[in-house]
């Protein structure tokens, strides 16, 4: 099933910060963790991520190192406490969030057959 | 695939960034994740080509990734530039207006506003060639100023070298807004749009107001903020010269505000240096640094006693008699009992032709009009002008001023004095009129009169065309000085001297008769550095000169 762009834009930083708060993962890593996790619900573009990821790490959420591998410059994220502090508040909201709307469209019964 | 097939799209997507380093760590990690793309789409069995053009569609929306990478690094120009002409203009206040509510505040302001403009040339330098241009011309015309400042020891010598280094650094003042705003006029010209097009107006409106004569004293005091031409606000023609300066200002305000909204909603970005406040430390530390060096160096040059040796005040032979009856003209005239005591009898013979004042109305009104004037810079200037004949019997005036320092702080740091250099000395101007001397400086100490030796003496010093003598101060520093103007036959330097502050300041009063009291009562006369240039210029033998006993 494919989520609207929308209903997505505002979780999307808390799933990479969910993500990244397991280990260190540069950016490719983290799209396809982000991807196998959902089972493929969330299919997050680079035009996207790196936004989010470069926004995060100014904001002092995540920390960057660079590695040499397979030959290339690799950039890996770290979460820093700050971004874990951060990851908590936003499952909070978030967990608000989803009882919230859950009980509006189930209390509702809007959904009609 | 090789490297490069990735390159056209890298730079695409990076285009945006202004800074190189952090656009090249962008590029290094999208390329790392393109390749990472690549190598999954050849290991299911995809053709190179066709894995990498895959690898390049599965980044999205190109044009939107390339916009938020660029907003996520924003070194652009809606704040770095903004904030850049913020601190010019700023820094271009502090420079300009003097004003004195504390001693060393002028100083204090100078230097906030140097750094304040060097800063701000140095963040809009990478916006372009025109405002890097601006930045040099700013250093050049800073390292010009403390130029002057260390070498005026030895530049009051030479009056012409003093005044092509002042011409230098007006012209490089000038030259910094002209090239600052040329330059912003260059950057909107280059890509320019439906909003551009009144900014192009605005920014030509805005040089031609910084050109026009208005704005042009203005510059003029931004050139020389070292020199007395600033702007002084607490003065009668700070408040003339302040209207164009804040009908510039807000000019200027308004128009740069335009140029970043216009920046701004065209997209088109200019790198600006960041971290403005790291410059600034940077700059102030230079402009500080040199202050040190120009004070270390001046106090260095000269820094020597004054050479004092006993008073006489017997210096020629004078009968009795005739001390008698100069002394009653002298004291006809306001003159106090304890100067004429006080002045030596080659001085006193000066005045064998005085006549004695009868005219007790005009003597009043030139005690009160300018015989006991409060000098603003900590000294008590009594001055008194006094009617006599030379040798071949021509109508002259002596001036003779007796000047008492009476705050020796503020003496000390008033614009007259070279304290920041010489802390122990004052500098007096004086006119080189006809038969101008330079009497005697005389320092009271623990009662005991002492006649010092001038520590130095210059010929036109600065831009002034006054001769000028430095002199040792302390606390009880009374000095003396008398001038011999003959009435007629002004050489025409002499002429200018006279007419000098009056056609800048005081040309309505020109060609008018007014009693000296209404002069002395005009506010606008009072700002007159030197009320004599008005006495000389406006009155004749015949409306001066009081009754006389003949």
């Amino acid at each position: 099933m494919k989520i609207s762009k929308e209903l997505t834009r505002g979780s999307n930083a808390l799933l990479v910060l969910g993500v990244i708060s397991k280990c260190d993962m540069y950016g490719y890593q983290i799209v396809k963790t982000i991807e196998t996790a959902s089972n493929d619900v969330f299919i997050m573009k680079e035009g996207t991520l790196y936004p989010i990821l470069h926004q995060l790490e100014k904001d002092g959420c995540l920390e960057s190192y660079w590695c040499e591998a397979e030959g290339r410059n690799r950039k890996y994220y770290k979460i820093t406490e700050k971004g874990l502090k951060q990851l908590v508040r936003k499952q909070e909201e978030w967990q608000v969030f989803s009882a919230a709307v859950g009980k509006v469209l189930g209390g509702a019964g809007l959904v009609r057959a | 695939m090789s490297e490069h097939n990735f390159d056209s799209i890298l730079d695409f997507l990076c285009g945006g960034i202004m800074s190189a380093s952090e656009s090249s760590r962008v590029r290094d990690e999208l390329y790392d994740h393109l390749m990472c793309l690549y190598e999954r789409n050849v290991s299911v069995g995809m053709s190179p080509d066709a894995a990498g053009a895959e690898a390049i569609s599965s980044l999205g929306d190109k044009q939107l990734l390339r916009h938020q990478l660029a907003q996520v690094h924003p070194y652009f120009p809606r704040l770095t530039i903004k904030k850049a002409l913020t601190m010019l203009l700023v820094g271009f206040i502090f420079s300009s207006v003097h004003i004195n509510l504390f001693d060393g505040m002028q100083q204090i302001t100078q230097f906030i506003g140097n750094s304040l403009m060097l800063t701000a040339a140095f963040c809009m330098s990478s916006a372009g060639k025109k405002p890097r241009t601006a930045f040099a011309v700013r250093a050049v015309s800073f390292i010009c100023s403390v130029l002057i400042y260390l070498l005026s020891p030895f530049l009051d010598r030479y009056a012409s070298a003093n005044i092509v280094l002042f011409g230098i650094q007006f012209i490089l003042g000038f030259a910094t807004w002209f090239c600052m705003l040329d330059g912003l006029r260059s950057m909107t010209d280059e890509h320019i749009c439906d909003d551009c097009k009144p900014l192009r107006f605005g920014l030509n409106k805005l040089l031609y107001t910084v050109t026009t004569v208005p704005s042009f004293l203005v510059l003029i005091s931004s050139g020389a903020n070292e020199y007395s031409s600033s702007i002084p606000l607490n003065e009668g023609i700070g408040f003339i010269l302040i209207i164009p300066f804040i009908a510039f200002l807000i000019a200027s305000v308004q128009l740069l505000l335009r140029v970043n909204t216009a920046l701004y909603k065209s997209e088109h970005e200019y790198k600006a240096e960041d971290r403005g406040g790291v410059k600034l430390a940077f700059f102030s530390s230079a402009v500080c640094l040199g202050i040190v060096l120009s004070m270390l160096l001046g106090c260095c040059y000269i820094r020597q006693p004054a050479e004092t040796q006993p008073y006489n005040r017997n210096d020629i032979e004078m009968s009795e008699a005739e001390y008698a009856g100069i002394r009653a003209a002298l004291l006809s005239y306001g003159m106090s009992d304890e100067l004429v005591a006080t002045l030596p009898k080659s001085e006193i013979l000066q005045y064998r032709t005085l006549k004695v004042n009868k005219n007790s109305a005009l003597s009043a009104d030139l005690s009160q009009a300018c015989f006991s004037n409060n000098y603003s810079e900590g000294y008590i200037l009594n001055e008194y002008l006094l009617p006599i004949e030379d040798e071949a019997g021509h109508a002259c005036i002596r001036v003779l001023r007796q000047i008492r320092c009476e705050n020796y702080k503020q003496a000390q740091s008033g614009p007259g004095t070279r304290a920041a250099c010489f802390p122990d000395c004052g500098k007096y101007n004086y006119l080189p009129a006809q038969g101008s001397d330079f009497i005697l400086i005389l320092k009271e100490s623990d009662g005991i009169i002492y006649s010092c030796k001038p520590l130095k003496t210059y010929k036109n010093t600065h831009l002034n065309v006054t001769d000028g003598v430095e002199f040792s101060m302390d606390s009880s520093t009374d000095f003396y000085y008398a001038v011999t103007l003959a009435l007629e036959g002004y050489s025409d330097e002499v002429l200018y001297h006279f007419s000098h502050k009056l056609v800048v300041f005081k040309q309505p009063l020109m060609g008018t008769k007014r009693s000296l009291k209404e002069i002395a009562n005009s506010q606008t006369i009072m700002t007159v550095e030197n009320p004599l240039y008005l006495y000389i210029n406006f009155y004749t033998t015949e409306t001066y000169f009081p009754d006389s006993e003949d």
